[in-house]
């Protein structure tokens, strides 16, 4: 049998792994070792620790526990969901507001930590039932809170944009600056898509009861805007405006974030030694759970190759028609598709390089807007039925009352915006270039 | 025999529990040593090329105690559309059948081709290319050992709580749903 | 057996496509091709770009065990950590150029010591490339004295970064990714690359205006192919001449199309671009030379074979100078300055 074959099986086995629900870095591992030992007598393995060495000491990646360790204080000291409470508030009078609120703390939020795990959970466990308490349709609730938990993937800083960089061997800082745009874009036709539903079903999203309202005096608001909010504001400012001004190299800015964060939260009366213990396990445990996916991917990507993987990928771009743009959607299509059923970072680690080459192909296309079309991509992933990340997590926190269908019904109408900020994205590269020309990078 | 068992396990997890210790702070001094190294450079204008590839030698250290610890705590990212419909019993199969299969040969496979890589660079005593640099580039690389024997520590860990479980399950088929029947996890 | 085929992969330390290094004439991907023509088909060489295989600077590790990839092309100072003496086959700073450099390799007993650095890692070195002479780099300020190196952020790996540091400086560790962001944000202030061709495809001149001459921490970087010595051993007589000899062409091939390219986009540089190029005052020389002379005698006293390799380098400079002095750099200086005056 030709080795490609035994390539393409591996792949359609690792698929059939994961399903089973096994932990995604042992499925890949395993399939990676079993068909490597049939394809090439598993030769090629002894190359292995220098791959896995590679990615543990990775500068870019470097920047990743930081970026989490940041998120997860913001998020462990409650400053998050303070922010939630309060920006709630201040929209009530709208119908919609509430879900408004939401979209407003998922793009601070996205900024802040860009962990869309504690994104969707801090989202859901505040705001779902209070949504569902003011008689919000569980349907529209449940989208609303998936689409606003994951804006944190496209809007920097963000992991999916570090490890994009470092697979594309671009600036991070160019990528961050790309991607501000396009994720502000995607948060405005969230908005958009609010208020047209706002406009013709009102009571699938009532505005808050005056009652409620009253209860808290505009001067305590605007207070609790200026103690609650603009801390973490400022710091999601100072982080991404030294990264993207380039007065700190991205690492860099990951740790005046991480510590800043634990200002932010000794300055609100939040910090304190269980918490930061707390914080530090937890990121720990995202962050090794993030690296431990890289490293076994690094045992199928070995295989892939010994087993002529890229020769099948070849073979198949040059199958595709419809010169440059015809490869471009391709891709972007292979990579929606996979998305049902891979995770972000076995698509950005192991399918994006094969991909690379023939886009390099192409001088027509900037590297830095092929990027951000991929992790625009990878955003819908999130979302989409039955394996979107985001909705797995929110099912996991969500009161029981909410069925599955629920939020597979809520997360459609978001999928469809995202197609379409995506088809935005292709006609106009600009919506992602234009920042980064315009600052100079 | 179970008695001999129950005092392996308890071992075991004495070790990744120290692991999620080891991992917890030097993730807190990953932070202080990039956080310092900027501040260093950017207010006093002094840097050194050692301190900048220590980050990278405290990171490898940092994730691969932090694997095992991550696995302690089930923080694993996976796909558990089909295997949520699966009873308690049946993930505790599932869930040992991926450790015996899956993951302690992964990890033992790993282990095999990482242990001459990093004798290698022992016995040639390799430093940093970069002159200047940190010496002893045998321990990030000694690493992947150190984490992937965690991961196989971790690995009989579960494969012992399971097969515990499994055993006083089909015992006493009336008190499956006892929760406590792990008393030692 | 005269017909036995041979099948090879070669890894790099180079990004795919990286002219130069990776493709175009005299690269790694052109040497290959070479002894594929050369040997007609009876070697082929799969080359791998960095962490296509293995990432960008374990494939030397990857060829010394040979099982699996029985090539590498890099650069010997990346192997400095491994053995430090491999650092002098690239290049040496304040050394030779790419005249002298060449002549110790071949007749000065270069080649020899180049073989025994690397017999424990069951390597055989080739030299397969040279860039010339390398411009100092590229500085967002205009250097006036030594003082301006105080606190200077540039990034520059290797022994130049030790001696950059000497002298007041902050040498700085960067990813190639990131090279061309940090000198435009001013994360770093000054940065080293190749030369004018090479700088201008990563667009250096839109980081920096300040285009310092001359490379004196490389005045002839060589690259090198290391074949593992097994793999070496099968190949028959005709093979191993047809390999040495790819690897002469490639090493005078690529140096000539690097000369041609350098001086259009020095041009194109200075004259479309406001890039400003000039040499750096004495002073800074001065203490540089300084820094280079403590450093590398204290390294070089570190261990025996170093000090046999400096030995070997400085006596042969030392030759090649006086001679060189009274013919190329007189050429240089006297006969072509009068040359252009009376041929234009
Ligand atoms: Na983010
Ligand atoms: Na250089």
């Amino acid at each position: 049998m030709p080795l490609e074959y035994i390539a393409l099986m591996m792949v359609a086995a690792f698929f059939v792994l994961v399903l089973t629900g096994i932990p995604v870095a042992f499925a890949v591992a395993a399939v990676g070792f079993i068909f490597g030992f049939i394809g090439f007598e598993g030769w090629l393995f002894e190359l292995l620790p220098s791959r896995i060495f590679g990615t543990i000491t990775n500068y870019t990646l470097l920047a990743i526990p930081l970026f989490v360790f940041m998120g997860v204080m913001l998020d462990k000291t409650r400053v998050a969901e303070r922010m939630l409470e309060v920006i709630g508030h201040a929209s009530g009078a709208l119908p919609g507001g509430m879900a408004l609120a939401v979209i407003l703390v998922g793009v601070l939020m996205g900024a802040a930590t860009g962990i869309v795990g504690a994104a969707i959970v801090t989202l859901t466990l505040m705001a779902l039932p209070t949504l569902l308490r003011r008689g919000y349709k569980p349907t529209v609730a449940c989208g609303t809170i998936c689409a606003a938990g994951t804006l944190g993937q496209i809007i920097p800083p963000s992991l999916v944009l570090l490890v994009l960089a470092d697979t594309m061997n671009l600036s991070v800082g160019s990528l961050f600056a790309a991607a501000l745009i396009p994720g502000l874009l995607l948060a405005t036709l969230y908005v958009l898509y609010l208020f047209v539903l706002a406009w013709f079903y009102a009571a699938d999203v009532p505005a808050l009861d005056a009652a409620e309202r009253a209860a808290m005096s505009t001067r305590q608001l605007i207070r609790d805007l200026f103690t609650s909010v603009l801390p973490p504001l400022a710091l999601v400012l100072a982080v991404l405006g030294s990264i993207i001004g380039g007065i700190a190299a991205p690492t860099e800015a990951a740790a005046v974030g991480a510590v800043g964060a634990m200002v932010v939260a000794a300055v609100m009366g939040r910090l304190s030694r269980p918490i930061l213990s707390e914080t530090l396990k937890v990121t720990v445990r995202i962050t090794a759970m993030v690296f431990f996916v890289l490293i076994a991917s690094q045992v199928f990507a070995l295989a892939f190759r010994g087993l002529d993987g890229e020769f099948l990928v070849e073979a198949m771009f040059n199958w595709v028609p419809g010169g440059p743009y015809g490869t471009l959607l391709f891709m972007l299509l292979l990579i929606f598709l996979l998305g049902f059923f891979l995770e972000w970072i076995q698509i950005t680690y192991i399918v994006v390089p094969l991909f690379m080459p023939f886009l390099a192909g192409y001088p027509e296309f900037s590297t830095v807007w092929i990027a951000i079309l991929i992790a625009m991509n990878l955003q819908t992933s999130f979302l989409t039925p039955p394996f979107g990340w985001s909705l797995i997590f929110m099912k996991g926190v969500a009161p029981r009352g909410i069925k599955t269908t629920d939020i597979y019904k809520g997360a459609v109408p978001f999928v469809i915006i995202q197609v379409a900020a995506l088809g935005l994205l292709v006609a106009f590269p600009q919506i992602a270039l234009w920042l980064p020309e315009a600052i100079g990078w | 025999m179970s008695r001999l068992l129950l005092r392996i396990e308890r071992a075991l997890n004495q070790v990744t529990r120290l692991a999620g210790g080891v991992a917890a702070v030097s993730m807190a001094a990953l932070v202080l040593l990039v956080f310092i190294n900027m501040a260093a450079r950017y207010a006093l204008g002094i840097g050194t090329v050692w301190s900048q590839e220590l980050e990278w030698y405290v990171l490898s250290l940092t994730v691969m105690t932090g694997i095992a610890y991550a696995m302690r705590a089930d923080e694993h990212v996976r796909v558990d559309v089909f295997s949520h419909h699966l009873s308690r019993v049946g993930k505790l199969w599932l869930d040992g059948i991926t450790m015996l299969v899956v993951a302690i040969p992964v990890s033992l496979l790993v282990l095999y081709y990482t242990w001459p890589f990093v004798q290698i660079a022992y016995v040639r005593g390799e430093g940093s290319p970069n002159a200047g640099g940190m010496p002893w580039l045998f321990l990030p690389k000694a690493m992947i050992l150190l984490g992937f024997a965690l991961i196989l520590i971790e690995s009989l860990r579960q494969l012992l709580r399971i097969g515990r479980r499994l055993v006083f399950h089909y015992r006493h088929p009336r008190r499956h749903n006892a929760g406590s029947a792990g008393h030692a996890a | 057996k005269a017909q036995e085929r041979f099948n090879w992969r070669m890894t790099t330390t180079w990004p795919a496509g990286l002219p130069f290094f990776q493709t175009g004439p005299g690269s790694a991907t052109d040497f290959a091709r070479r002894v594929e023509e050369m040997s007609d088909g009876r070697i082929r060489i799969r080359v791998y770009s960095a962490n296509e295989l293995v990432p960008a600077f374990e494939g030397f590790d990857a060829a010394s065990s040979g099982r699996q990839v029985q090539l590498n092309h890099g650069c010997a100072y990346y192997w400095a950590g491994k053995s430090f003496a491999a650092q002098y086959f690239t290049s040496v700073p304040f050394g030779m150029t790419f005249q002298g450099h060449n002549a110790w390799l071949n007749e000065g007993g270069g080649y020899e010591l180049y073989r025994e650095v690397y017999e424990p890692f069951d390597l055989i070195p080739l030299v397969v490339g040279c860039t010339g002479v390398q411009p100092m780099g590229w500085f967002r300020k205009p250097v006036e004295s030594l003082a301006d190196f105080r606190g200077l952020n540039i990034r520059m790996p290797g022994l130049a970064g030790d001696i950059y540091n000497a002298i007041g400086a902050n040498a700085r560790l960067l990813p190639g990714g990131e090279l061309f962001a940090a000198l435009e944000r001013g994360a770093i202030d000054a940065a080293e690359w190749v030369g004018p061709y090479s700088d201008r495809e990563l667009g250096l001149h839109r980081a920096a205006k300040y285009y310092y001459s001359s490379g004196w921490h490389e005045p002839a970087t060589s690259t090198e192919v290391v074949v593992n010595r097994r793999a070496w051993e099968s190949l028959p007589k005709d093979l191993q001449a047809i390999m040495r000899n790819a690897a002469a062409a490639c090493n005078i091939t690529s140096h000539a199309w690097l000369e041609a390219r350098n001086a259009d986009a020095l041009d194109d540089l200075v004259n479309n671009h406001e890039v400003q190029f000039g040499p750096v005052p004495d002073d800074v020389i001065q203490a540089l030379l300084e820094a280079t002379r403590d450093i590398l005698s204290d390294r070089a006293s570190n261990d025996e074979l170093t000090r046999k390799v400096h030995e070997s380098y400085f006596k042969f400079k030392a030759r090649h100078d006086r001679w060189q002095a009274n013919s190329e750099t007189m050429f240089q200086t006297q006969i072509r300055d009068l040359g252009q005056k009376i041929l234009g």
